[in-house]
């Protein structure tokens, strides 16, 4: 009977009283139809102040004394007592603030130490919170607030009455650094609009001048801020029905490295260009909800509408280019390509209508019945080509190749001004289940779910009469003779080549079938069985269906070796119909009359292969699957458990060329140790490896000059010869180590953890010959061996005191350390330079080797 | 750099003054092992406690709790308490004083082994339908738990439901045949902070909030009249 310290303020846990909070706690945060699931930060992960809170040094329970374990066997860790409430006339609350100072230290702008957590030297609002409850009516109101800056930050606010309403409002920004090491060449960064700086000039300016222009350039962050806001409520509406409904809008604002292709520059050294931009990410996206459920004793209902609509601020974004795009006929270029342009993220509706209906059957038998009609529109304005301004030209001077601004930069030169894009679904879901025995139930279902992509777009200019879209912001056209990217049957320039002129109007239809059964076996074995075939009928590709059979066995059993373990494994078989390499063929000029074939060497008529008759996509090929996963969990004495995770995926492809095979592996060993509630010490480590492997086989170049137009496809052939197979694996390794520890004196609480994190990338690759390299590169192939691994490690320490000052009043003074690691051959030199050539970059990348910590002290204030 | 110093100094001297107390001190009595003694013995040493707790524990005076047929644990607990001094009463802490535990767990097992008072018809005549619902399924909408779920059906105290059932229940107490308002003069105490300082009456300090005077009485006559 060794007495504890205790403080009366945190004795509010008697067993009806825990019940009560537990309602309280549970009241929404379940509902995936409130806005966010989880709120909180990197203070305060869990959203409740658990960092300043003492732990219940009672442990979990009044009645017994020792640990508590759920069923499965897993500690629970000692809570902290419930803050002493309130009365204010008929209602019960809590309140409490826990704000401080933070300030950090090192390399705290270190892309990693920063992504997801927007620390600031200065004061912080970890969680302000106020809770109120009347008992009598079953009337609550939770609020909650933390603000660590402008960018993370919440507020949410929950009002209602236990079985009668709720409403929840909230508002919340949340930062992602992108990095924070950019150096973009151009001005108006954020905008959708980049323009070079005053000492370069749109599209002649040499790459000294741009290297000049990118060594000058200022240090920036780029980051995406998401800002949501949301009202969501949910009511009874009488008879048993249940109403409810949400509206929710997120923004998201910032900026993002992007692209800014003009034609290719490793292959023409001092043309082209090749640029990383940053565009700006001005998004708004409302969701909206609204349904109504009833549950009653025999049937079920609930049917729900919901809606999702994207706008995008800036549709458009264009950038300067610097450099110059010449001919490589030696001959001037029609016209100055300065400007680059892309069409943004379009805007979009989606609307989804779903009814539920369900049914308890004899034998403790249930039907339920799903159907649901969806349609997701987008009839944004289509970009135009080319944004140059009327006399211009582009192309290749005194060659047949050259087109019009005018021509071009129109919505006259569309088919359509608009999209007029649409996709419609349907899903058909019917679900049969009985439990006719104690020990044995079964399950039949049948599912269908069906998306008609209605979109048929074809690139037609009834102004010229081209079929096609301008390639490469006319880059590729000015560079090389014939390759504007048009095709025009009456354009002996252009009528023989193959432009893509219409896009691809995917869709699916997805039929599955299951039927599965669980038998107990004793008190504490379960096994599960379950056959699911399923047929996928995707439209406009390489097949025109899949079959899988999957067989699943899952055992449960609360009995193995004093622990309990869970376990599955899957085994899948996937075939399809015959496979047709390119049925892409009516996406390209050459399905539409008046296509010219190109000769070949051999005088006859014919367009080159597009790829070889060997490639299987992966999504489609014929394909083996196991997976496999296995937990474990044993208690060990009052005090421990162990528990061990296992997880893995395999799959073979029957393929010559393309993904052969891939699979991820997966190990987690943790050790829990609670000996009493002022004591915890957790330990995890767990690995994971994954494997990917390809081949491919790259085009005979020697027949570019000697057969343009080869059209075998047979891998092994001239085009694809064997001696063109190269091989590539992709090997990803993760090691993650983590150690928790907490100790609790009477009213001082020490708690600390060490994390590694240990990320390796290891890219390899063979070929059978040289040839397998593109000619301009074998050079440089031939001077190394492999790509050297890619390696992300950090390590992170983290230690806190927290010392309960008073009734009122507790602080906490806490510090965290990270050093961490980082090597990406992509990045190689550009801690030096930006620019070469024609290329320039704006993202230096992370920080190689980097220190950084904070240390922050905060107090808890409870009335 | 004296504002860097400055901060953890004033932290650390925070968090000494922190330190200073302010915890009570709560008797943990979630592991106490169940008690013998000698109820013969104890007969002769419980001599004296019969003035007031009546002949064989059945106390004659309303105030004065009955300890006939009283979980032996739960009652030489209470005894070391009133001698410890966590357990504050002017009457029974002289007659305590000199008393040995091994007197103590003597004098708890004789009244154990008493039979418990049954109900007299007066008593029965005071309880009602309320005290009987708040005593078996307490009220979920006042936040007021059962009674009979810690002290048995009737009061007669709980068993354990098996070997792996944790809970002390020989260290609760019987209720049957106890005095009414003693009954009710308890739950007062525990509502106003007066009795408290172990695992157990934290629980009951925290039931005893959901009372008020009425339910009290009619939980207190229900008990009185079984």
């Amino acid at each position: 009977m060794k007495p504890l310290q205790y403080s009366p303020v945190s004795l509010a846990v008697a067993t009806l009283l825990m019940a009560a909070n537990t309602a309280q706690a549970a009241d929404g945060s379940a509902s995936a139809r409130v806005g966010d699931l989880q709120y909180g930060n990197a203070l305060d992960p869990g959203g409740f102040g658990a960092a300043l809170m003492q732990r219940d040094l009672l442990g979990y329970s009044l009645l017994r004394a020792g640990v508590s374990r759920t069923p499965t066997g897993d500690l629970y860790t000692a809570p902290s007592p419930v803050p002493e409430d309130q009365g204010l006339g008929d209602w019960r609350y809590t309140n409490g603030l826990e704000l401080g100072y933070i300030t950090q230290t090192g390399d705290k702008d270190a892309q990693f130490f920063r992504q997801y957590s927007d620390w600031q030297n200065g004061f912080a609002l970890s969680l302000a919170w106020l809770d109120m409850w009347k008992p009598e009516t079953g009337d609550y109101l939770e609020a909650r607030a933390s603000y660590l800056s402008e960018d993370d930050n919440f507020l949410r606010l929950r009002v209602g009455r236990y079985g009668d309403f709720r409403v929840e409002a909230f508002y919340r920004n949340m930062p992602h650094t992108l990095t924070t090491t950019a150096f973009p060449l151009w001005e108006g960064i954020g905008s959708d609009t980049l323009t070079l700086p005053a000492n370069l000039t749109p599209g002649n300016s040499t790459p000294a001048d741009v290297k000049a222009a990118s060594d000058a350039a200022a240090r920036t962050t780029l980051r995406v801020t998401r800002t949501r806001a949301g009202v969501s409520l949910e009511g009874d509406m009488g008879r048993g029905f249940i109403g409810y409904g949400a509206l929710t809008n997120e923004q998201r604002n910032g900026t993002r490295l992007w692209g800014g292709p003009f034609f290719f520059n490793y292959p023409f050294v001092n043309n082209g260009g090749v640029m990383e931009t940053v565009r700006p990410i001005d998004f708004s996206t409302t969701d909206v909800s609204a349904g109504l459920r009833r549950a009653g004793k025999v049937w079920r209902f609930n049917t729900v509408y919901s809606g999702s609509f994207f706008r995008n601020r800036k549709t458009t974004f264009t950038y300067e280019n610097p450099f110059v795009i010449a001919p490589v006929t030696g001959t001037p270029a029609a016209g100055i390509l300065t400007e680059g342009q892309f069409s943004l993220d379009p805007n979009n509706d989606a609307h989804n209508l779903r009814v539920e209906l369900g049914r308890t059957l004899p034998q403790r038998g249930d039907l339920s019945l799903t159907a649901a009609l969806g349609t997701m529109r987008q009839n944004d304005p289509i970009g135009l080509n080319l944004n140059c301004a009327a006399p211009g030209q582009v192309g290749i001077s005194g060659m047949p190749f050259v087109v019009n601004c005018a021509d071009w930069n129109t919505p006259a030169s569309l088919s359509r001004s608009t999209a007029q894009a649409r996709i419609d679904t349907l899903l058909l879901d019917a679900k049969l289940s009985f439990h006719p025995t104690n020990t044995f139930g079964w399950h039949l279902e049948l599912r269908r779910y069906d998306e008609d992509n209605k979109l048929r777009y074809q690139a037609f200019n009834p102004l010229t009469g081209d079929y096609g879209y301008i390639t490469l912001n006319g880059s590729m056209g000015t560079v090389v003779p014939g390759e504007m990217g048009l095709f025009n049957p009456n354009n002996p320039a252009y009528w023989s080549y193959p432009a893509k002129i219409g896009s691809f109007p995917v869709g699916y239809t997805d039929t599955t079938a299951e039927l599965g059964g669980d038998l107990q076996m004793g008190y504490r074995n379960t096994l599960n069985v379950t056959y699911t075939f399923r047929r996928y009928e995707p439209d406009f590709r390489e097949v025109e269906y899949t079959n899988e059979h999957r067989i699943q066995i899952a055992l449960t059993s609360r009995q193995f070796a004093g622990g309990t373990l869970r376990a599955s494994y899957d085994y899948a078989t996937r075939n399809g119909g015959d496979y047709n390499y390119f049925p892409y063929a009516s996406f390209y000029a050459q399905s539409l009359p008046g296509f010219v074939m190109p000769d070949t060497a051999n005088g006859e008529a014919s367009l080159f292969a597009f790829t070889t008759d060997a490639m299987r996509k992966f999504d489609l090929s014929d394909r083996d699957q196991h997976k496999f996963r296995l937990i474990y969990t044993l208690p060990v004495g009052e005090a421990t458990t162990l528990s061990a995770t296992a997880h893995g995926q395999y799959n073979s492809y029957d393929t010559q060329i393309g993904r052969k095979g891939d699979n991820a592996t997966g190990l987690t060993l943790a050790w829990d140790y609670q000996p009493m509630p002022r004591l915890t010490l957790n330990a995890s480590a767990s690995a994971a490896f994954s494997k990917m492997r390809w081949a491919n086989v790259a085009d005979n170049e020697g027949l570019v000059a000697s057969d343009p137009g080869n059209a075998d496809p047979t891998f092994g052939g001239p085009k694809y010869p064997l001696a063109n197979v190269w091989n590539e694996s992709d090997r990803e390794r993760s090691l993650n180590a983590n150690l928790q520890f907490t100790y609790q004196w009477s009213r001082t609480k020490l708690d600390g953890g060490y994390n590694l994190n240990d990320s390796r990338g290891r890219l390899r690759y063979d070929y059978a010959s040289i040839s397998a390299i593109s000619a301009t590169q074998q050079a440089f192939a031939a001077t190394i061996s492999q790509f050297p691994d890619t390696r992300y490690r950090t390590h992170s320490f983290d230690l806190g005191i927290t010392q309960t000052l008073s009734k009122q009043w507790s602080a906490r003074l806490f510090g965290r350390y990270e050093h961490g690691k980082f090597a990406d051959w992509h990045y190689t030199g550009f801690d030096t330079a930006l620019a070469y050539d024609h290329r320039v970059y704006t993202d230096r990348g992370p920080a190689t080797d980097y220190d950084a910590g904070l240390v922050g002290l905060m107090f808890r204030y409870v009335p | 750099m004296k504002l860097r110093l400055i901060t953890p100094a004033a932290a650390l001297l925070l968090f000494c003054a922190g330190a200073a107390a302010l915890a009570v001190e709560v008797q943990d009595l979630r592991s106490v092992p169940a008690i013998t003694g000698d109820a013969q013995a104890g007969a002769t040493k419980a001599a004296l406690c019969v003035a007031c707790h009546g002949p064989d524990g059945h106390s004659m005076v309303a105030a004065f709790p009955a300890l006939a047929g009283q979980n032996a644990t739960y009652n030489y607990q209470q005894m070391l308490q009133y001698q410890s001094g966590q357990r504050v009463s002017a009457v029974m802490a002289p007659f305590l004083a000199s008393l040995s535990d091994a007197d103590l767990r003597d004098i708890a097992a004789y009244f154990a082994a008493q039979a418990a008072r049954p109900a007299n018809a007066a008593a029965s005549a005071q309880a009602t339908e309320t005290g009987r619902k708040l005593y078996v399924d307490g009220d979920p909408a006042r936040g007021i738990p059962s009674c009979q779920g810690c002290h048995g059906v009737n009061g007669v105290g709980m068993q354990p439901a098996g070997p792996n059932d944790r809970v002390p229940w020989h260290s609760f107490p019987t209720l049957a045949g106890q005095q009414g308002d003693y009954v009710a003069q308890q739950l007062r105490a525990y509502k106003e902070g007066a009795r408290g300082g172990t695992t157990s009456a934290v629980i009951m300090q925290e039931v005893a909030k959901t009372l008020d005077d009425a339910a009290m009485q009619a939980v207190a006559a229900y008990i009185a009249a079984h």
